[in-house]
Formats: structure tokens, C-alpha cells, sequence
């Protein structure tokens, strides 16, 4: 699938892949029922529509992260910037929700980075993405939330 | 999981994830160039990893770019290692890495 935003560069700087033993549907609701979403994103989380703001407010171990919404389409695609400020970068972060073969859903995360970060930053922003890989899949499989990361 | 410690089992194969690991976005032609194994083994093994899902791929253009995909690796660390041991171990890695270095 291609990027939706002609703008985004095309060379993600980091791309994570998964498998959900789970229809599309319910996978899809994961990453957009407001109550599942305080479970995936590690905190309350607030998703505008295109063109607005998005929100995972603070928690005792995060700062809040925001940033703008840049594409919900096609369905099942999530285009996000995002930062640790107020007035965050450009950074991108692209999900993407795809049915693969026999029910099984495919998750992949993309991210595009506007700068060199440090080794430090980048970790713990990868850990972040990763584990919103790793919460709805026990979520969507098990029908538990795995506890939060964060 | 059978995939991946069969993908893993592979000397040529964890050389391409080295390499991947320390530069992501790679063409089969930069992978090939900084190793020394044929186009025709290289794109092989590539194909063993991308099944295992420890390659994952985004199509450029004419170009396939190549990342290393870390959930086959960070489930096998979730299923054996409790996380509150984690820290524990990252503290031996990092030691380790250390004393291999100097």
C-alpha cells in the first residue's frame, strides 16, 4: 500500500510488522473505540479528525504526546505526527491494517523521522510503538489488555 | 514461532539482521555489497527471513527496502522473560557489550 500523503517522505525510518489472530473489523475498533484506545495508547487518548489534533495526555511515567492528524484513509490507516511538546516536530508515524490470509489481520507501524534523534530517544519511542503492537494483540486474542507499559 | 528459530538457525542469516540492525531501509543490492555472499544467496535467505516476519519490506519505486522487524524477537523476549526481570538483564547485556569491547 502507499503512503495516502503524497508529502510523506517514502523511505520510513523504522517499520514494524505484526499478525492478529483476528478479523479485520475488530482490530480496526482497536485502534479507534475512544475505550480501547486508553488501553492501546498507555493513557486517555483523543484522535481528531483530519486535519485536527490528536492527544495521549500525561501519565505518572510519560509525558503527554500529541500531534496532528494527517490521514485516515484508506480505512484502516492511521497517519499520525507527533512529538513530546506542545509544538512537535514533523515526525510521522503511519499504522496501517490490512486482512491477510485465513482471518489474520496484518498491523504494520511506519515511522518517519525528520531528524537525526539520538540513540536514547529513538529507543524509547520504538518500546512506545512496539508495545502498541503488543497490547491490542493480547487484547484482540485473549479479550485482557496486557498491563501498561508505561 | 518454529519460523523464526528455523530462520534463526542461520549464521548467513543473523549476518543479514546485523546488518539490517545497524542500517535500515536497505536495497538487496546495499545488503549484498557489505557482505560476502551471492545476490542469488542473499535474496534466498531474505525470502527465509521475510516468511519468519523478522524482514519486513517496503516497496520504493522499483525498489524493495528492507527493515528488521523486532516483534518476532521482542514476543520470544515477552514469553521467557518476566518484566520485571528485563531490567536486570539489559543491566548483563550492556555489561557484556561492555567488557567485549574494550
Amino acid at each position: 500500500m502507499t503512503p495516502p500523503d503524497a508529502n510523506l517522505p517514502d523511505r520510513p525510518d523504522y517499520v514494524a510488522v505484526t499478525y492478529f489472530k483476528a478479523p479485520i473489523e475488530r482490530v480496526r475498533r482497536v485502534f479507534t473505540d475512544p475505550a480501547d484506545q486508553a488501553i492501546n495508547f498507555g493513557g486517555k487518548t483523543e484522535i481528531g479528525e483530519v486535519g485536527e489534533r490528536w492527544i495521549r495526555h500525561a501519565s505518572d511515567k510519560w509525558p503527554a504526546i500529541t500531534g496532528g492528524v494527517l490521514a485516515k484513509e484508506p480505512a484502516g490507516c492511521l497517519v499520525l505526527t507527533w512529538g513530546f511538546d506542545a509544538n512537535p516536530p514533523p515526525d510521522h508515524v503511519e499504522f496501517l491494517i490490512e486482512p491477510a490470509a485465513n482471518g489474520v489481520t496484518r498491523v504494520t507501524i511506519k515511522q518517519h523521522h525528520s531528524r537525526d534523534w539520538p540513540e536514547d530517544l529513538t529507543n524509547g519511542a520504538l518500546q512506545g510503538w512496539n508495545a502498541l503492537l503488543a497490547g491490542p494483540k493480547t487484547l484482540v486474542e485473549t479479550g485482557t489488555p496486557l498491563p501498561a507499559p508505561f | 514461532m518454529d519460523l523464526v528459530f528455523r530462520a534463526l538457525a542461520d549464521e548467513s542469516r543473523r549476518c543479514l539482521l546485523d546488518s539490517l540492525s545497524a542500517k535500515s531501509a536497505q536495497t538487496l543490492a546495499e545488503l549484498c555489497s557489505g557482505l560476502s555472499m551471492t545476490r542469488q544467496a542473499v535474496s534466498k535467505h531474505l525470502a527465509i527471513l521475510e516468511e519468519a516476519n523478522l524482514v519486513a519490506t517496503v516497496r520504493r519505486g522499483r525498489e524493495k527496502l528492507h527493515y528488521l522487524n523486532p516483534v518476532p524477537i521482542a514476543e520470544i523476549a515477552n514469553r521467557w522473560i518476566r518484566k520485571f526481570e528485563r531490567h536486570r538483564v539489559d543491566a548483563l547485556v550492556d555489561l557484556k557489550r561492555k567488557l567485549e569491547s574494550e
